[in-house]
């Protein structure tokens, strides 16, 4: 059996445990109403039926892959690393994006952040930094050399997404503002 | 409504499509852009713009069928002059067009792609003009709710088996499709599927898991691709000489294959599930095995710079374009990428569910003389036909102006998208939870790519997924609670067996 | 390079700060911009009432109204959402009165109870009515009954509340209907003109087709006629002890400063009084009802206890 057959078997596994998981764990803990229940004297849908055909699908797809693997296609350590890597970057980028205001803020003005965050400059704050780190690393990871060049395209960017969405909209607000 | 004044005596709806139009091109001509992209971006900041009132529709639908119509014609762009497709579906394209341009015939490939394109399309929005009113009186006349969810399982079935190389993945797809969408909905005041976190209790927003599988899936794969090769590939544009204008003598020689292949891409757009670069494979093989036939004697080979080449092509993957509106109207299911942000266009700005009821006459949403979804239909079809006119007319000469964006360098251009598309996602969620909702959508788009799983049945079946629900529990209610009630109508019973066929026949089907 | 900054950011505050204390004019003022939360779907009848009281109260008192919509659970969603938010008048939500009555009662799980909430107003009340297409040759309530005895007709609903009331509609008067609940008042509307149902309730969705002769009201579900349709037995005629009365109402976070409370209050009755939302109401809903204060908190508590006894007599 050459590699990429065997790998579909693998995902064939891996899909027939998580179908299982999914209809004998996860449904009947997770779901209030039953397959069927009965209300005003009646049998209707219940809320967990959906979900258990939905499982069954998937089984009967991992059957498929099971039996008629297809060539070509393998999930390395390579793209686990590659995965981790772009974790990596949005998780610094969007914490940097969350607090860098209310931090700032901090310092200048007792009532804290949130009566400011629809005010100018104070909400580009998060939105630039972050915006910066996540092109600049993002570009660097690409292109494997850290530029500044990277990091002044991604301040660029920020800038114009920002003054995109926040000059002619009043309703709108930038990441990360509604949470706030 | 100010934004639905004229500009300058100009109605709104046209300079929209007009600048969808534009826009389309230049996405189409950018390799690694396509127009589903381009349709993602561009959605929530129309929105923005022109809010959710029913005066928004048009504007907005015009925009993106302006983009849906741009984007075919500019992926020839690229393909002809740098052997690039800017699209997937221009790939056979490059066949002809590139060693055209080698001959110094650029422009002259390029006004072929272009009247090709322009006749593929037209003929398909006239083909959809023609058909989904029918289609859809047809199923209101005769499909209650049994039957409804019947067609549903069919289309899906039929989506997940056809797409891709593998049935069963495509199955898999479809399955994580519908998971997605079941959580926290349902009828239950207990948001089902959770795990108890109350962030989850709005359940998954639509843009956040189809623009995550879509769009940031193609990012996170191409940017890996970018990371592992580092050698750059340079592009050298060709010399174009020679007159370029298209004798009749041409056309004549032309018009066969533009015919054929524009009948083969309307009859694939028109079933759900099939894209443009399945059209474009098969107006090109069949045009083809016609050529052997019919080819003058010094006249240069298919993959040598045949017009022919380029005109079966381009006819093919442009006439999809129109013809996937047929099932988004008359029945509520997209067919394909383009199909599925025009449904959410109209989901998100509401007063317009496509579907059937969009084409009865009168009565509809509360209006007494005309229903309004019908002269919003009506709207729609003229906004199509003047994305055409601006093909037709002016088309030719953008194609020839874009070719500069296949110089953008991807590995720029990808995280500008990325972090356009969470912006885009944020100011309609306003929720940080989205954004990271988004990123784990965006890591399943990329993993299924990687072990060869399409992510568009996916999509589909998380757009699909509360209708089809929805129309079974009221299938079942309204049959006074009968569990065969798929099994008891002809017309449903009909739509199982075809729907357990397709998957099974193709199961049998050898593997691409 | 940190201290210009650092002006430039001080600069542009004070500025800021000084066009904010010029907006305002009445004795409370918001200390940020208000989070207004929208329990409807986007582009409906609700949805677009919300907006533009939400815009009318931006163009008469100055202060920033940023619309968002929490949608889904019959207006639960919403309220979970506005129970964690701060209670200083930032921020406020749209639902319906029967989010807090018995959509409250019946998600026990989420600890959803009218005490926890400041009612402001409410806009505007339902026309709920029981309809079916005039194709159907039914022009009274007993037409459609006669039709009922014969076989289970469709009965469109959109929320559990509402199902229940069509059961015990079929229970009194004898008759056995199917109901088909669906989401939201254009579905029931959609299902009834498509045929999927025979009749259904809506809650005033049904005006221009009962005008135009398309539709017809066969009965009001309210403790009133219905202002179109005054000869329609109401519920109470038709031996059902419960009704669907209900409107759409303003509420906030618990435990809000009075002051805070007025001024919202007035600010969102003055919109349903005047500016464009009124129109609108006046159009969609026939006319503005504004129940506030104490009257207001008793008819959230009440509807909120009766709940259960509805959920108990279906049983």
């Amino acid at each position: 059996m050459k590699s990429g057959s065997s790998s579909d078997r693998w995902l064939a596994l891996f899909f027939l445990a998580f179908s299982i998981l999914i209809v004998f764990v996860w449904i009947p803990l997770d779901t209030e109403t039953g397959l069927v229940e009965k209300v005003r004297r009646k049998f209707v849908i219940g809320d967990a039926l959906a979900p258990t055909i939905t499982g069954v699908i998937i089984t009967l797809g991992a059957i498929m892959t099971w039996l008629q693997p297809s060539q070509g296609h393998t999930f390395t350590r390579k793209n686990v690393i590659w995965i981790l890597q772009l974790l990596a970057i949005f998780a610094i980028s969007l914490i940097i994006m969350r607090y860098t205001g209310p931090i700032v803020a901090m310092g200048f003005e007792g009532g804290g952040y949130r009566p400011l965050r629809a005010t100018p400059p104070w909400n580009y704050i998060g939105f630039l930094v972050g915006g910066t780190m996540m092109i600049g690393g993002l570009i660097a990871t690409a292109s494997r050399r850290l530029s500044i060049r990277g990091f002044a395209i991604g301040f660029a960017t920020s800038l114009i997404i920002a003054l995109l969405y926040d000059m002619p909209f009043d309703d709108l607000l930038l990441p990360p503002n509604g949470d706030v | 409504m100010f934004l639905s004044e004229p500009v300058l005596g100009v109605p709104i709806v046209v300079i929209m499509v007009f600048g969808g139009f534009l826009l389309g091109i230049t996405v189409g001509a950018t390799p690694g852009l396509a127009g589903p992209m381009a349709m993602a971006i561009s959605l929530p900041i129309l929105i923005s713009v022109f809010g959710f009132s029913n005066d928004a529709l048009l504007p907005v639908l015009g925009f993106l069928i302006g983009i849906m119509k741009g984007a075919t014609v500019g992926g020839a762009v690229p393909a002809i002059l740098f052997n690039t497709p800017g699209t997937p579906d221009a790939y056979m394209t490059t066949l002809d067009g590139y060693p055209m341009a080698q001959k110094g015939e650029a422009k002259r490939a390029l006004r072929i792609a272009h009247f090709s394109s322009a006749s593929g399309d037209t003929f398909s929005d006239i083909v959809l003009v023609v058909c989904a009113p029918f289609l859809a009186i047809l199923v209101e006349r005769y499909l209650d709710l049994p039957e409804k969810t019947a067609l549903l399982i069919l289309s899906l079935a039929f989506i997940a088996s056809v797409i891709g190389g593998s049935v069963g993945k495509g199955v898999i797809s479809m399955g994580l499709g519908l998971l997605a969408a079941m959580i926290a909905t349902g009828e239950d005041f207990y948001p089902r599927l959770t795990m108890g976190q109350s962030s989850l209790a709005e359940g998954i927003p639509i843009a956040a898991a189809v623009l995550g599988v879509l769009i940031l899936g193609e990012v996170f794969k191409s940017l890996e691709d970018l990371h592992r090769t580092t050698q750059s590939n340079t592009m050298s544009q060709v010399a174009s000489g020679k007159s370029s204008a298209l004798s009749r003598n041409d056309l004549r020689r032309l018009l066969p294959y533009i015919g054929r292949s524009a009948l083969i891409g309307t009859c694939i757009g028109a079933l759900p599930g099939i894209g443009s670069t399945l059209a474009a494979t098969l107006g090109y093989t069949t045009a083809k095995r016609h050529y052997a036939n019919a080819k003058p004697d010094n006249a240069p080979d298919f993959g040598e710079g045949a017009p022919e080449g380029i005109a079966a092509t381009e006819a093919a993957n442009s006439s999809v374009s129109g013809a996937n509106l047929i099932p988004v109207l008359s029945l509520g299911i997209p067919g394909n990428a383009a199909a599925v942000f025009l449904i959410l266009a109209m989901d998100s700005i509401g007063g317009f569910n496509p579907g059937p009821s969009v084409f009865r006459l009168g009565g509809g949403i509360g209006d007494s003389v005309m229903n309004p979804e019908m002269v919003m239909v009506f709207g729609i079809f003229t906004a199509m036909f003047l994305a055409n006119a601006l093909n037709w007319t002016i088309g030719g000469i953008f194609m020839r102006l874009v070719g500069v964006m296949a110089r953008i360098p991807k590995n720029r251009l990808l995280p500008i998208i990325l972090l356009l598309t969470l912006t885009a996602i944020y100011v309609q969620e306003t929720s940080m939870l989205a954004i990271w909702i988004t990123i784990f959508f965006g890591l399943l788009g990329y993993v299924m790519r990687r072990v060869g799983m399409s992510p568009l049945p996916f999509v589909i079946a998380f757009i699909l997924a509360g209708n089809l629900e929805a129309t079974a529990r009221q299938a079942f209610a309204a049959t006074g609670a009968d569990p065969f009630f798929l099994l008891k109508s002809p017309i449903a019973f009909i739509f199982i067996v075809l729907a357990i066929f397709v998957v099974a026949y193709n199961l049998r089907r050898p593997l691409s | 390079m940190k201290k210009i900054l650092k002006a430039a950011l001080i600069a542009t505050f004070s500025v800021a700060s000084i066009s904010v204390a010029q907006a305002d004019g009445h004795g409370w003022k918001p200390s940020g911009p208000i989070k207004m939360i929208i329990a409807f779907a986007a582009g409906g009848g609700a949805d677009t009432q919300a907006r533009l009281i939400a815009d009318d109260i931006q163009k008469a008192t100055g202060w920033e109204v940023i619309p968002e919509q929490v949608t889904g659970k019959g207006g639960v969603n919403a309220l979970v959402a506005l129970r964690d938010m701060p209670a200083d008048g930032t921020a406020i939500a749209m639902v319906v009165t029967e989010s807090l009555g018995y959509n409250a009662a019946a998600s026990k799980g989420s600890g959803i109870v009218p005490s926890g909430f400041t009612g402001l107003t409410t806009t505007a009340g339902f026309q709920m009515g029981v309809v079916a297409k005039v194709d159907k040759g039914w022009n009274s309530f007993e037409d459609m009954l006669a039709e009922a005895q014969n076989g289970n007709l469709r009965f469109g609903t959109m929320s559990p509340k509402l199902s229940d009331l069509a059961f015990l509609l079929g229970e009194a008067q004898g008759v056995e209907f199917n109901i088909v609940q669906v989401a939201g008042g254009r579905a029931v509307m959609n299902g009834v003109q498509a045929g999927d149902m025979d009749l259904g309730f809506m809650a005033g969705i049904q005006r221009k087709g009962v005008a135009s002769g398309d539709l017809v009201n066969l009965a009001s579900a309210l403790s009133t006629p219905l202002v179109q349709t005054p000869d329609a037995p109401t519920f109470a005629d038709l031996g059902v002890q419960y009704n669907a009365d209900g409107y759409f109402v303003f509420v906030a976070p618990g435990g809000m400063d009075p002051k805070a409370r007025d001024a919202i209050t007035a600010a969102i009755v003055e919109a349903t009084k005047s500016g464009q939302a009124s129109g609108m109401i006046n159009n969609a809903f026939g006319g503005a009802i504004t129940i506030q204060g104490a009257e207001l908190d008793a008819l959230l508590q009440s509807d909120f206890e009766s709940a259960s006894a509805l959920m108990a007599a279906v049983q």
